[in-house]
C-alpha cells in the first residue's frame, strides 16, 4: 500500500514484480537495478530460485512535489510458496507480470498464473491495482507475436498494458518500470482524492522488514503503515483515519446537520486509540464522543452505507429520545476499507449532575435526586421496546425531558426486555450513588429528611427508599408513574 | 519508445556536437523518472534534477491552460551564471533536460544539437 511519508516529503509506492516460474521476474529487477545504478538483495535463493523476494529502492522522479521512493519486489514464483506471493502480491500499488513469451505452452502458463494474480489484487483492495504485462524472451527465436499474446490474454484483458522486454539484455525494463510508476501514481492520486493516502512512515522500510513480516505469519506484510502518532508496527493494524470534512456525501447522516456536528467535531486534532475488544473510540477531552465498534469495518463502501441506512433509520425513530448534536459517518479508513462512526457531543448525564450539585444543601440535594429519579423514571417509559439502556449514566436533562445523552447500540442491537419495576430500577441505581460518589451526604440528607419539612411526592419516596437502602414499595407500578409524565 | 541503450547511445552523439556537455536525460513528465540518461559528471545529481525539472515544465503548463493559451509548449531555456539549461519537449508525456557549460557553448549550438537528434527519442 502506498503512503505519504511527510517526514521524508516522499511517496512510497511498490512495485511488485510477479509471473511463472522462469519467466525472468528476479532477470527484470537485476536488470533494472544495473540501470539504475541499485543494488538487489535477495534474502535466500535456493538453486538459483528466489525462496523469499528481490527487494531494491529506488527515489527518483517526482510527484506532487513529492519524491517517489519506490520499492521494488519480486515474488517467488514455485507453486509451494503461493502463501508469500500472495502476500506480497497484496502489498501492491501495481504489478508487472513478467510473462514468458518464448513459447505457445510458456504462454499459456502464463496467462494461467496472470489470472491467479489478478484474483488476488482485485480480491484484495477496493480501487483497482495497476497490471503491465511485460512480455518478456522477445529475442528468442519464434517467440509468440504481441497479437498472438493479446489473444491468448483474452477479453479480460484487452486493456492491460503490455510492453516487450528481453531482460537479459536489459532491453524495455527501464521503460516498464516508469510504465508501472506512471500506473502506481494514477491510483495514488485517486487515493489522495478520496482522502484514503495513509500517511506515516511505511511499516516496511527495508528488505530485512520484509523478511520478518513473511516469517511473522500469512498476514500481507506491508499493509500495515506506522501512522503518525501511533505505535510503530510491522504486522499490526494501524488506527483508522478518522471522518473529516472529505466524506463523500450519502455517507453521513443526518446530510445536513450531520456535516456541521462533523465540522465542529474534527476541528480539533483528535487522537483515535484502541480500546475493549478492538472498538476504536477518539475525542477523550474534547468535548465529543468519537466511537467506532471493531465490527463497524467494511471492505466496500456499499456493504458499510447498507448499515448506514440501518442504523440512520434506528436514530430517526428514537430521534425525541436523543440528545443533539450527534451524527453517524461512514468514512475511508485509510487502508482501503470503511469504517463506521457515530460522534455524539458530550452532555451532562444524570450522574455527572449529581454528583456537581453534592456541595449544595440538604434540601437542594434532595430534589435535585427527586428530580433525577423522574427523569430516569421517565426515561424508563419512554425506552420501552427500544434499545436504549436508561441508566444516570445515558440519561440526561433535556429542554423537554429526559434524553439519552450516550452513544447509540448497534443497528443490530435487540430491544432490552420490557420491566414493570421501574421505581426499582432508579432506587437501584441512587442508591449505588449515594454508597459511593454522594456517600458523605448521605447521614446530611436522612437527617433532613427526618424533619419532615418536605412535601412527600411518589419521587421522593424512591429517593428515601434509596437513602434507606431498600426498596420502594407503594410505587413501583408503572400505572403510579405514567400520570406524572407530561403530554401522556 | 525507443530503449534504453538506444538513449544512452543518442546522448552520446549529442555530448559529442555539444563542447561543455553535462548531462542529458529523457524523462518521463507524468513522473518525473528518467527514461535514459548520459552525466559526464559525477558530482551533477541528474535524477534528481530531472525530477525537479519535470515539475517545473507540469508549471509551465498550467500556467499556459490559466492563461488559455492555445499552443504547445516547445522548449524552455534557463541560463544559470555558468551553465545553460535546455527543456525540450519530445513527446507531450516526455521531455530530454540537458545542461551544458555556458563558457564552452551557447544557446544556439545546444539548440541545434538537440533539435537535429529529437527524433532519435519518438
Amino acid at each position: 500500500m502506498a503512503v505519504l511519508d511527510a517526514e521524508r516529503n516522499a511517496i512510497v509506492l511498490r512495485i511488485v514484480y510477479d509471473g511463472p516460474p522462469h519467466a525472468g521476474k528476479t532477470t527484470s529487477v537485476r536488470s533494472l537495478a544495473r540501470s539504475l545504478l541499485r543494488s538487489v538483495e535477495t534474502p535466500l535463493e535456493s538453486a538459483g530460485r528466489t525462496v523469499y523476494f528481490d527487494w531494491m529502492e529506488y527515489t527518483g522522479g517526482s510527484f506532487e512535489g513529492h519524491q517517489i521512493r519506490c520499492q521494488i519486489v519480486s515474488v517467488p514464483g514455485q507453486p509451494d510458496l503461493v502463501a508469500r506471493r500472495r502476500a506480497l502480491l497484496e502489498t501492491a500499488d501495481v504489478v508487472v507480470f513478467v510473462a514468458d513469451t518464448s513459447t505457445a505452452t510458456a504462454v499459456a502458463r502464463s496467462v494461467a498464473h496472470i489470472r491467479q494474480m489478478v484474483a488476488i489484487v482485485r480480491g484484495h483492495a477496493e480501487l483497482p491495482i495497476g497490471v503491465i504485462v511485460q512480455a518478456n524472451k522477445r529475442d528468442v527465436p519464434g517467440a509468440v507475436s504481441r497479437d498472438e499474446l493479446r489473444a491468448a490474454l483474452g477479453h479480460d484483458f484487452a486493456r492491460t498494458a503490455v510492453t516487450e522486454s528481453v531482460a537479459e539484455a536489459g532491453v524495455g525494463i527501464r521503460e516498464t518500470f516508469v510504465f508501472a510508476v506512471r500506473i502506481a501514481l494514477d491510483r495514488i492520486r485517486e487515493l489522495i482524492a478520496r482522502g484514503e493516502l495513509p500517511r506515516g512512515r511505511p511499516a516496511v522500510d527495508t528488505a530485512e522488514q520484509l523478511l520478518s513480516a513473511l516469517d511473522a505469519g500469512p498476514a500481507p506484510p506491508a499493509a500495515a503503515v506506522a501512522v503518525a502518532g501511533a505505535a510503530p508496527s510491522v504486522i499490526g493494524t494501524p488506527p483508522p483515519q478518522l471522518p473529516d470534512a472529505r466524506v463523500p456525501s450519502g455517507a453521513i447522516w443526518p446530510p445536513v446537520e450531520g456535516r456541521m456536528v462533523l465540522h465542529e467535531a474534527t476541528e480539533l486534532a483528535l487522537t483515535v486509540r484502541r480500546v475493549g475488544e478492538g472498538d476504536w473510540i477518539a475525542g477523550t477531552g474534547s468535548g465529543w464522543r468519537v466511537h467506532s465498534t471493531a465490527s463497524s469495518e467494511f471492505s466496500r463502501f456499499e456493504d458499510g452505507r447498507q448499515t448506514l441506512v440501518a442504523w440512520a433509520q434506528g436514530h430517526a425513530a428514537l430521534a425525541r429520545l436523543l440528545s443533539p448534536s450527534r451524527c453517524i459517518v461512514l468514512a475511508a479508513t485509510g487502508t482501503g476499507s470503511w469504517r463506521l462512526w457515530q460522534i455524539v457531543k458530550l452532555m451532562p448525564s444524570l450522574r455527572t449532575w449529581l454528583v456537581d450539585g453534592a456541595t449544595l444543601a440538604a434540601s437542594e440535594l434532595f430534589d435535585r435526586l427527586a428530580t433525577a429519579a423522574a427523569s430516569l423514571g421517565e426515561a424508563h417509559l419512554r425506552c420501552i421496546e427500544t434499545q436504549l439502556l436508561p441508566t444516570l449514566d445515558t440519561i440526561g436533562r433535556g429542554v423537554n425531558g429526559p434524553q439519552f445523552v450516550s452513544l447509540m447500540p448497534g443497528s443490530l442491537a435487540v430491544p432490552l426486555p420490557h420491566t414493570s419495576d421501574i421505581a426499582g430500577r432508579v432506587t437501584s441505581a441512587l442508591g449505588r450513588l449515594l454508597a459511593t460518589e454522594l456517600a458523605t451526604r448521605r447521614a446530611d440528607l436522612t437527617r433532613w429528611l427526618e424533619q419532615g419539612q418536605r412535601a412527600r411526592s411518589p419521587w421522593d419516596d424512591v429517593v428515601t427508599a434509596a437513602l434507606a437502602e431498600r426498596r420502594a414499595p407503594r410505587i413501583t407500578e408503572v400505572g403510579v408513574l405514567r400520570p406524572k409524565l407530561p403530554g401522556r | 519508445m525507443p530503449s534504453e541503450k538506444q538513449i544512452i547511445e543518442s546522448f552520446e552523439k549529442i555530448a559529442g556536437e555539444i563542447p561543455g556537455f553535462i548531462a542529458a536525460s529523457l524523462v518521463d513528465l507524468e513522473s518525473g523518472m528518467t527514461l535514459g540518461m548520459k552525466s559526464v559528471r559525477s558530482d551533477f545529481d541528474l535524477a534528481a534534477a530531472s525530477a525537479y525539472n519535470s515539475e517545473m515544465v507540469k508549471q509551465k503548463q498550467k500556467i499556459m491552460r490559466a492563461l488559455s493559451l492555445k499552443t504547445t509548449l516547445e522548449d524552455m531555456l534557463i541560463t544559470l551564471g555558468d551553465q545553460i539549461h535546455l527543456i525540450k519537449m519530445i513527446t507531450p508525456g516526455t521531455f530530454i533536460y540537458l545542461a551544458a557549460e555556458r563558457a564552452s557553448s551557447n544557446i544556439a549550438i545546444i539548440r541545434i544539437a538537440v533539435n537535429k537528434n529529437t527524433g532519435l527519442f519518438v
